[in-house]
């Protein structure tokens, strides 16, 4: 059984309609990474799965269950955590408030506490500055905090929109060093949208290209990154 | 001499009156990022509620919990019919509906219980204290503890309580949030009603000093947004500080400065709101709000 399965999804903001008909699936353990350019409607996809973004037809089916239409937080409780685009951190808030945020909904106090120091162990940034504001951080700084936080919610999926962006390159090296780390060593199942083709294709097991609002093709990311076609029809690289 | 410290001793009662509708107001602010203009005029519908169960024959301590109770009530059905679903809308909005609310809770007040003022029985009766050249009342140490229980209060539930946390970050950045999985319209509902609470202890405890009539907050609620202001509107201490900055200085003006008077001293709030937002709109103990580029 996939862990995610989205088929015909549509979803926009009123009356104009971002989606068309978008339809993708994830595996147990995989990184799926959805490239496009502006516009495409990959952050709508990754708002309409958790929720933000009212979907009008398809069917999201999260480990055998239907989701779509849920609240944010209902979908968060079930297991789907999504880190937004820019600086998903609460910046007036110390980073460990914002990891105990993560946890908010979480009733299993020891737990909580074995959580923290298991992700300051992986990201020693945030042991060191624990009690800093989270807005005095560093860009690459915040979105490893900003990752931390959603996987304090303990997720089986974890939804990231361009963390790249923003970043100098060699951070960005470090930061998907660092995912992809987490994903062979925790088995975390991550679904990235992304403008930044090489890096993430890089990184990543299977991609989608989504094109105006519909997948326009797909397939291995290996596969994906070598093909010539694929380059210059829809990355631009 | 004795004069200077009566007048400092008077404007501390009554800067703890505005110090106690501040809390109000900074609560509301903290716990669900909305300025209510009504905080004073439900404060004082929620005082006429504990009076009116009194004078049904209730025991006096039982109505003034309540009326609490009743309040916390109503500050989230307010909240629930009235801001909810302005969710989407701009600040300038939700400050209209607040404004709105103010002339909806004093109208009600003078339709139930008319315009004329009401005896209301003191927390702590008894005579007066004396200490060396200066009088203070049974009304001044009974503000100032409940005004400092309140502080304690809800210092520790913001930074020390799970529940304090969310309603803080759901106010600060509330779509964020949502993602992060918080209810945030719960806590919004929560923030409404524990604000209306604190408005209503608030309303019973200083009643016996201002006397309670439907436009007992009229102008404390200019003082407490004065007191808020000073202190930076999103600080519990500074909200108490700024009160007592504000009664003392007010008192002291109309005292020492004859153009001011009895009658201007309403003017001596407003200027401190002026003067704050001109030269530190943070305030006293406000950190200035980070902003994203």
């Amino acid at each position: 059984m996939k862990l995610l399965e989205v088929a015909g999804l549509c979803a926009g903001y009123g009356r104009s309609e971002v989606l068309h008909s978008v339809s993708f699936d994830i595996d147990e353990g995989e990184i799926v990474v959805m490239l496009g350019v502006n516009g495409a409607g990959k952050t709508t996809t990754l708002r309409a799965l958790s929720g933000l973004v009212d979907s009008t037809r398809g069917r999201i089916v999260f480990g055998g269950e239907p989701i779509r239409g849920l609240a944010p937080e209902a979908v968060v409780a079930r297991g789907i955590a999504h880190v937004p685009e820019g600086r998903g951190t609460f910046a007036d808030f110390t980073v460990r408030e914002n990891l105990l945020l993560g946890a908010w909904f979480r009733s299993d106090r020891e737990e909580i506490v074995r959580d923290i120091a298991s992700w300051e162990t992986f990201f020693p940034i945030l042991r060191e500055r624990r009690d800093q504001r989270a807005g005095t951080l560093s860009g690459g700084e915040q979105q490893m905090l900003a990752i931390a936080r959603a996987l304090m919610s303990r997720p089986r999926l974890l939804l990231l929109d361009e963390p790249s962006q923003g970043l100098a390159p060699l951070v960005i090296r470090e930061l998907f060093g660092r995912l992809r780390e987490l994903n062979r060593e925790r088995g975390t199942t991550m679904f990235i949208v992304e403008q930044n083709a090489r890096l993430s294709l890089d990184m990543a097991h299977r991609a989608y290209i989504l094109q105006a609002g519909e997948v326009a093709t797909s397939g291995p990311a290996a596969d994906m990154r070598d093909d010539e076609n694929v380059r210059r029809a829809y990355l631009g690289v | 001499m004795s004069l200077f410290l009566q007048q400092v001793v008077g404007g501390l009662t009554i800067g703890a009156v505005y110090a106690f509708l501040a809390l109000a107001l900074v609560f509301c602010f903290r716990s669900t990022g909305v300025v209510n203009f009504a905080q004073g005029e439900m404060a004082v519908f929620s005082t006429y509620l504990a009076w009116q169960m009194h004078a049904w024959g209730v025991p006096f301590f039982l109505a003034i919990a309540g009326s609490l109770g009743l309040s916390l009530a109503i500050g989230a059905a307010v909240y629930w019919a009235t801001i909810r679903p302005l969710a989407n809308a701009s600040h300038l909005a939700v400050v209209g509906v607040t404004v709105g609310l103010f002339f909806c809770f004093n109208s009600l007040a003078q339709l139930v219980w008319g315009g004329l003022g009401k005896d209301f029985p003191q927390i702590l009766p008894g005579p007066s204290w004396r200490l060396g050249p200066v009088v203070i009342g049974r009304d001044t140490a009974s503000i100032f503890l409940l005004l400092g229980l309140t502080l304690v209060a809800l210092y520790v539930f913001f930074e020390h309580t799970r529940l304090g946390l969310g309603s803080r970050a759901a106010a600060a950045a509330p779509v964020q949030s949502r993602q992060a999985g918080l209810p945030v319209q719960r806590l919004f509902l929560l923030g409404w009603g524990v604000a209306a609470l604190i408005g209503a202890l608030a309303g019973v405890t200083v009643a016996p000093e201002l006397g309670l009539s439907p436009d007992m907050m009229l102008l404390t609620v200019i003082y407490a947004f004065a007191a808020a202001t000073l202190g930076g509107f999103n600080s519990l201490v500074g909200a108490v500080v700024g009160g007592l900055v504000v009664g003392v200085g007010e008192n002291l003006a109309g005292t020492y400065i004859p153009a001011i008077g009895g009658d201007l001293k309403v003017s001596v709030a407003l200027f401190v709101i002026l003067l704050v937002l001109l030269v530190r709109p943070s305030g006293l103990f406000g950190r200035p709000e980070a902003v994203r580029l």
